[in-house]
């Protein structure tokens, strides 16, 4: 007889907060990268992200965006999605305090995506600037979203400076390889079980932020694996469907892995041997 | 170079921007871009917030970044 299962609630019923803020869509998305600000609009409605993360440049040097961060402001003020600003291109701690407190000015908002890299190659964290900047933004009041390595030790260093959440790395930004080390993923998890964790960066499939969901994570940040698909739009879509796969997935218990064959079908000995 | 009457700042985009000794910084800002509240600003590498603009007395030789808003990762 089958047995009646109660279907999983919408993901509005499985939110996640960040402080006050309680968000529905676990899925943040990245601006930076689209062919065209009509597709950069599109698929962030597609995504249904809730978080979409703008950066700060020079702007006597650079030309004008050609209407990109117009078409972001549209989004926001049809969904209600927040901002991440973020610290890109910061070096060291000071120059990544002083950018986020001109990215608090330009953008009211006290979150910031910390990012202080320290390998012009990797991208990858430097874990000593990182954790001091965040200790500092901590104490000028922001709320910080440390991009960090996978790395439990520095993990819980910046918990203790007062990060909410970490967002350690899957691969390097915009790699598109994947979880490069799910161990350590896995392990941030287990050691961190009350930690808000999101895997940011390096997604390039929506079968890699599925893995993430899987892992328990709690969220995915990623923007090179929409804005340089194809097709952006229908990509937003297909992550967005992985994330919440991958989330119903952990929240069903995926079944332990086995080192060796168990039957599936209960048959008992051979079907044509009598022994 | 600068006389007792001017100051010369350098900007962003590399290029120098020669002002009446005594201009703050809001006076650059309004010269340089047409909504002053849609730019952030720096002098030395230093936060000035929009509300110290008026009070920011630019010096001859120093360095004067304004940001702006853009997409990101």
């Amino acid at each position: 007889m089958l047995q009646k299962t109660a279907p999983l609630p919408p993901s509005d019923a499985d939110p996640w907060q960040v402080g006050a803020v309680t968000l529905a869509s676990r899925f943040l998305l990245g601006t930076a990268g689209y062919p065209s600000p009509a597709v950069l609009a599109e698929a962030l409605l597609a995504s249904g992200a809730e978080v979409v993360t703008v950066g700060l440049k020079r702007s006597l040097a650079a030309a004008g965006d050609n209407g990109f961060v117009a078409a972001i402001r549209e989004v926001l003020a049809r969904t209600g999605a927040r901002l991440l600003p973020n610290t890109a291109g910061c070096r060291n701690a000071q120059e990544a305090i002083t950018l986020a407190h001109m990215a608090r000015e330009l953008y009211g908002t006290p979150w910031i995506k910390l990012e202080v890299v320290g390998d012009e190659h990797t991208l990858q964290p430097d874990p000593f600037e990182l954790l001091a900047a965040a200790t500092q933004l901590v104490r000028d009041g922001f709320t910080v979203f440390p991009y960090c390595t996978d790395d439990l030790v520095l993990c819980r260093r910046l918990l203790d400076a007062g990060c909410p959440l970490l967002m350690p790395w899957g691969a390097p930004i915009g790699s598109g390889q994947g979880l490069l080390n799910p161990h350590a993923l896995r392990t941030l998890r287990e050691r961190l079980p009350d930690t808000m964790l999101i895997v940011d960066a390096g997604i390039g499939a929506p079968s890699h932020a599925a893995q993430a969901m899987e892992l328990g994570y709690d969220a995915v940040l990623l923007n090179s694996a929409v804005a340089q698909a194809r097709e952006p739009v229908a990509m937003a879509q297909a992550f967005r469907l992985a994330i919440e796969a991958g989330r119903a997935g952990w929240r069903a218990g995926v079944m332990a892995p086995q080192d060796f064959a168990v039957a599936s079908t209960p048959v008992l000995g051979h079907p044509f041997t009598i022994e | 170079m600068s006389d007792k009457t001017t100051i010369t700042v350098r900007l962003d985009d590399g290029r120098h921007e020669r002002l009446p000794a005594g201009s703050t910084l809001a006076e650059l800002v309004a010269r340089l871009v047409p909504v002053p509240e849609a730019v952030t600003t720096a002098v030395d590498g230093r936060f000035v917030p929009r509300a110290a603009r008026e009070r920011e007395i630019l010096q001859d030789g120093q360095t004067v970044l304004l940001f702006q808003p853009i997409v990101g990762g």
